[in-house]
C-alpha cells in the first residue's frame, strides 16, 4: 500500500495499475468525489468504496494525477493543469 | 589528572557497553489492580499487576472468542470498522505485516475489535477477512455489543468513540497493544507507523523467547 500497491482484494493498486491508465481522463474526479462502482484492476474485481478528497485543490490534483501516471505507472503524463481544470468543471456537484 | 580522566572515560564507555548488552526487557502496562503499587518498579511483584479482563465477542466465522481463546498465548490487538477511510488501511496493512511474518507462530494471536458492531456483522467481516486473505484461527476479527467493545477499548487504554465529524462516523485510535500470556500489556504502538510496528515485532520475539512467560 505504501507504494500504491494496494491491499488484498481490498484496494486496489495505483502503482502498475491498467485501471489509471485506462481512466486517465476520469482520475481528477475520482480524487476528488470518490467513488462507488465495482472496478476492475488487472484483471481484479474490487467492491470498496473510495472517499473524495475535496480538500485538495486543482493544483495538488494536478500533481497527484502526474505522480500517479509518471512514478507510479512509468507512462508519460500529457495533461497540463488546463486540462485537468476542464475534467474537473465537467464533474463539479 | 589526566589519567584520571581517561579512567572515568573508559569507566564510563564500560558501563554503557554492558548497558546495551543486556537483553531488552519489555515493561508492564496498566491497567493496574487498585491494591497495585504503580511507583513500584520492582517488577518481581508481577501479582501485583493487573491483568486484561475476562471477554466474550464473536469473529469472522461466527466462532467465540473470549480469554480462553488467547489463554497462554501473547496477542496483538487493535481496534479498527470496515469502512474506516482513513487509518485503518494502514493500520490493517501493518496488522498483515505481523500476520505474514509469524504466520507458522502458534503462540501469537491476532484480536482486531470493529467498533462498529452496528454495519460489521460476521458475515461483513468474514468479507473483508477473505478480501484481507486471513483465516480466524491466526487473526480474529470480533464484534459484539457495542457497550462491551467500548468498555474494552477502555478497558486497553485506546480511544474509540463514535464521532459523526470524523470520516466514516467513528473516531479511534491507531495503536497496537501488545498483550503476553499472563494477561498483561507489555507495549503500546503506533499501528500506522512501519518502524513502530518493526518495534513491536521484535518485542514479539523478545516474548516468545523468554523462559519467564
Amino acid at each position: 500500500m505504501e507504494n500504491g500497491q494496494g491491499l488484498g482484494t481490498l484496494m486496489p493498486p495505483v502503482a502498475d495499475s491498467d485501471y489509471v491508465i485506462e481512466n486517465i481522463d476520469l482520475l481528477a474526479c475520482i480524487i476528488r468525489f470518490g467513488q462507488d462502482e465495482v472496478v476492475t484492476v488487472n484483471d481484479q474485481k474490487y467492491e470498496g468504496v473510495m472517499p473524495g478528497n475535496r480538500q485538495l485543490n486543482d493544483v495538488e490534483i494536478n500533481n497527484l494525477i502526474h505522480f500517479l501516471v509518471e512514478v507510479l505507472n512509468h507512462q508519460q503524463n500529457t495533461y497540463t493543469i488546463s486540462d485537468i481544470r476542464k475534467q474537473l468543471e465537467s464533474c463539479e456537484d | 589528572m589526566q589519567k584520571n580522566w581517561l579512567i572515568i572515560l573508559s569507566s564510563i564507555l564500560f558501563l554503557s557497553c554492558t548497558e546495551t548488552e543486556k537483553p531488552k526487557e519489555l515493561p508492564f502496562l496498566g491497567p493496574y489492580n487498585s491494591g497495585g503499587k504503580i511507583q513500584n518498579s520492582d517488577f518481581d511483584q508481577e501479582a501485583e499487576l493487573g491483568q486484561i479482563r475476562a471477554f466474550e465477542f464473536v469473529d469472522q466465522d461466527g466462532n467465540a472468542v473470549n480469554h480462553s481463546t488467547i489463554n497462554g498465548k501473547i496477542y496483538v490487538t487493535d481496534f479498527f470498522f470496515t469502512s474506516c477511510p482513513t487509518i485503518c488501511p494502514k493500520m490493517k496493512q501493518q496488522m498483515l505485516r505481523i500476520y505474514e511474518e509469524f504466520e507458522a507462530e502458534e503462540d501469537l494471536i491476532l484480536l482486531s475489535h470493529s467498533i462498529d458492531p452496528k454495519r460489521d456483522s460476521v458475515g461483513r467481516l468474514k468479507t473483508f477477512a477473505d478480501k484481507l486473505g486471513i483465516t480466524s484461527d491466526r487473526w480474529h476479527l470480533v464484534t459484539g455489543e457495542k457497550d462491551s467493545i467500548y468498555s474494552m477499548a477502555k478497558h486497553y487504554m485506546i480511544a474509540a468513540q463514535k464521532d459523526d465529524l470524523a470520516l466514516g462516523g467513528y473516531a479511534h485510535s491507531g495503536q497496537f497493544l501488545l498483550i503476553d500470556k499472563k494477561r498483561q500489556i507489555r507495549g503500546i504502538y503506533d499501528g500506522t507507523v512501519a518502524e513502530d510496528v518493526d518495534i513491536l515485532m521484535e518485542d514479539i520475539r523478545i516474548l516468545l523467547g523468554s523462559e519467564e512467560e
